[in-house]
């Protein structure tokens, strides 16, 4: 039996007296896991954690069969790993090249034609190749998520550590991103955290959705979905029982929740699937 | 620093441009000076500088009639702590990258110079006032020390650390760079920048205090006026801002006794 | 290639990105308030007062508390590039024109008697800011290290002028003429500097048994934020 490239297990971490993750338990392969969860789940202090960027405070760890506590290990991590931070820091009057540049340095491309054809084929993948002479300061939100898209595929890591890398992306943008991603996770384990559940629709066959420092939900994108199943109706009101609802562009409301005998039920999407899961769970939290 | 100038150059220019002709609500001003209190008081820097004030004055009272103690406790207490945590506070929305959010709510960005003002004269000030009446009771009582302790010492004390807590917001605000103010601190101390905000002690210099609490007035004004002139340019306060600048060389010139220091 | 080799190869690259990424203004502001502290010193009296060079230090100090603010360490801290070496690349670029700025001032106030104790009080001072520096980055982040040392040097400083001379661990002027009040003190607290500094850039994802055990210990009084339900699968 193979060693899952991601294990984790029992993972705790709190920062003064907040709890972050209270006990998170997953493994991971190749291919793409979707992490989904409202802010404040604690997905991003697990991907930091994955990106050995931060330790645990309890709970085992082990990236590409390596503990990261250990020097050695992590090193050999570091090697094959590929990290893009929620807020990627930058030194802003850098070019983009110069950046990526930078980072290949630290990521041991010493050899200066060999690093500068990779920092161009990684521009040129989430499309930079044009403004990769502009300074960082000088370029758009999205385009510094590029840019920090780009410093992570350098090397063509066997892991990669994504964290919500579609925010702020146009819609070519983002379609651009999963197809990088998609022809990397044939072999390779991606993990990315998103808010997007179409995107997690679209190209994770794993999700896992947290929720203040737990995992609620650890399964296939369709099994998010039948979650919901039986339990999203159209009417043509608010129905005052359901846990959410809102108008759509035809203006009848789509309602999820406990659905009334002869309801019009409807083919549940990813995103009710896991509002059920976490919007349940916050009407409760109201009504207690 | 030179960045940090041409920075500043770029911002103003912004804020000019997006500059609401209303004037700040004192309601808001308020609302906002209470956060900003609160801010300068828990700052970890202002706590430090306490716990050190803390030492200095426990020393004060067991000194066998050493005031310097209770005076550098409260200069590096209250003075310093103050003087940091405020400059800090007026840059935390550039340190943040906030200053664009901000750019768009309805009130005018002197609001926040104007609560960090305010900040600094209910926080600071107002302790450094407790402190002053405290401890001049407590050394009244010490034989030694009680002929140094007058009102116009105790009132130089808030006074002094006003007219500090109103120099940082404005450098704040002119030079938005976190060196600016332990760099101006440390030349305070050891340059002849000490007589922009002297010390005097009233009984032994010979100092006319009346004219040097002048002095500390209008160099509050000015200082405050400055900080807001740099949002926005009016008139009023640029009158404001010479006036106290006339008044505060004139008290200058003349607080010092005939015949100069004793 | 051997490790050692790839990382001195990686530091010999890195030196002109950290050049351009290191924050240089304060350091000819603050060298040029030294040589005013030591010039105001030499101006009023014709001779130089005994607090004014250090106090010259404390000034160049301020500038060095900045050298470790890194706005990319996010993005690159899941690189193979050590944490001190990715510092001492840094430091290694600023601090010689900090210790050029102290060799000059040290001429202008033309010190000669206590020249050497004076260069043994800034190294110890300068590492004492850059021990506060890395402590800055751990509990206030990387880019804002600067922000916590230069202030808590003050702190420190004057902190330490309240203790009393036999036990002052950071004396600004000399307390006594003999070697150890005039250089041991320093030398003592820039050797517990580097030890404060190496451990506070240590790797933050290394296995801190330490933590571990205290979390151990500590797990009741973490508010319990979860009562999430058992996973669904």
């Amino acid at each position: 039996m193979s060693i899952p490239t991601v294990q984790v297990s029992g993972i705790e971490k709190s920062f003064l007296r907040t709890r972050a993750l209270a006990g998170v338990t997953f493994d991971a392969d190749a291919g793409i896991t979707g992490m989904l969860g409202p802010n404040g789940a604690g997905k991003t202090t697990l991907l930091r954690m994955m990106a050995t960027v931060l330790a645990p405070d309890a709970g085992q760890l082990r990236m590409l069969g390596w503990d990261p506590g250990k020097p050695d290990e992590r090193l050999a991590i570091r090697r094959r790993l590929g990290y893009m931070p929620q807020e990627p820091g930058f030194h802003r009057n850098f070019t983009a090249f110069e950046f990526v540049d930078y980072v290949a340095i630290l990521k041991e491309m010493v050899d200066r034609r060999a690093r500068h054809d990779e920092v161009r084929r990684v521009l040129e993948l989430v499309g930079l190749e044009g403004v990769s002479g502009r300074k960082i300061k000088a370029l758009s939100g999205g385009m510094r998520r590029r840019v920090a898209l780009a410093q992570a595929l350098l090397g063509d890591p066997d892991l990669l550590v994504l964290d919500e890398p579609t925010a702020g992306l146009d819609p070519e943008q983002r379609l651009r991103f999963r197809e990088i991603v998609s022809e990397r996770s044939t072999d390779r384990t991606v993990i990315l955290s998103t808010h997007q559940t179409e995107d997690v629709a679209a190209l994770c066959p794993r999700v896992v959705v947290m929720n203040e420092g737990r995992t609620l939900f650890d399964g296939t994108p369709k099994e998010l979905a039948d979650v919901a199943r039986g339990r999203v109706w159209l009417a043509a009101e608010r129905a005052p029982d359901a846990h959410l609802s809102w108008r759509t562009g035809d203006g009848r409301h789509r309602n999820i929740g406990s659905a009334p005998s002869g309801a019009e039920l409807v083919e549940p999407t990813v995103e009710d699937g896991y509002l059920l899961l976490v919007g349940t769970k916050a009407f409760d939290e109201e009504a207690a | 620093m030179v960045t940090s100038v041409r920075a500043s150059v770029r911002e103003a220019r912004a804020l000019a441009t997006q500059a609401s002709d209303r004037l700040p609500s004192p309601r808001v001003v308020l609302a906002l000076a209470g956060i900003e209190t609160r801010k300068i008081l828990v700052h970890p820097v202002f706590l430090g500088t306490m716990g050190v004030c803390a030492l200095f004055i426990t020393r004060a009272v067991g000194s066998n009639g050493n005031i310097g103690w209770l005076v550098g406790g409260i200069a590096v207490g209250l003075v310093a702590g103050g003087f940091i945590s405020a400059s800090l506070a007026t840059q935390r929305a550039r340190r943040d990258r906030v200053l664009e959010l901000f750019g768009s709510l309805p009130a005018p960005a002197e609001t926040r110079t104007a609560a960090v003002l305010l900040g600094g004269l209910f926080g600071p000030v107002v302790l450094a006032s407790l402190l002053g009446v405290i401890g001049g009771a407590a050394l009244e009582a010490d034989a030694k020390i009680a002929p140094y302790v007058d009102l116009s010492l105790l009132v130089q004390i808030p006074l002094t650390v006003a007219a500090m807590c109103a120099l940082a917001v404005a450098l704040g605000r002119w030079i938005p760079s976190p060196v600016t103010a332990p760099v101006v601190l440390v030349a305070q101390v050891m340059t002849g920048l000490v007589w922009v905000i002297p010390w005097v002690a009233p009984t032994s210099s010979g100092i006319r205090m009346g004219r040097h609490v002048t002095y500390l007035v209008s160099f509050i004004v000015v200082a405050s006026a400055a900080a807001l002139v740099r949002d926005r340019r009016t008139l009023l306060r640029l009158i404001v801002a010479g006036l106290a600048l006339a008044l505060m060389a004139g008290a200058a010139a003349t607080q010092l006794p005939p015949g100069g220091l004793r | 290639m051997s490790q050692s080799r790839l990382r001195s190869i990686q530091a010999r690259l890195l030196v002109p990105i950290a050049a351009r990424s290191i924050r240089w203004p304060p350091v000819p502001a603050c060298g040029a308030l030294g040589f005013f502290i030591v010039y105001a010193g030499l101006h009023e009296r014709g001779q130089i007062g005994n607090a004014h060079v250090p106090f010259a230090a404390v000034a160049l100090c301020l500038s060095a508390a900045f050298v470790l603010d890194d706005p990319s360490a996010e993005t690159v801290g899941g690189t193979p590039t050590p944490l001190l070496l990715r510092r001492g690349v840094r430091m290694a670029v600023q601090l010689p024109a900090l210790l050029a700025l102290w060799g000059a001032i040290l001429a202008y106030a033309g010190l000669e008697q206590i020249n050497g104790a004076m260069w043994i009080e800034f190294t110890g001072m300068l590492a004492l800011t850059l021990a506060l520096a890395a402590i800055g980055s751990r509990f206030v982040g990387d880019e804002r290290a600067g922000v916590f040392a230069a202030p808590a040097l003050l702190i420190v400083l004057a902190a330490s002028a309240f203790v009393s001379p036999r036990w002052r661990p950071f004396p600004l002027d000399p307390i006594g003429s003999g070697r150890f009040d005039l250089s041991g003190r320093w030398t003592i607290a820039f050797a517990a500097s580097l030890v404060v500094f190496v451990i506070a850039g240590r790797d933050p994802a290394r296995a801190n048994p330490l933590r571990r055990m205290a979390f151990g210990l500590l797990r009741h009084r973490v508010v319990a934020t979860t009562t999430a339900p058992e996973a669904v699968r």
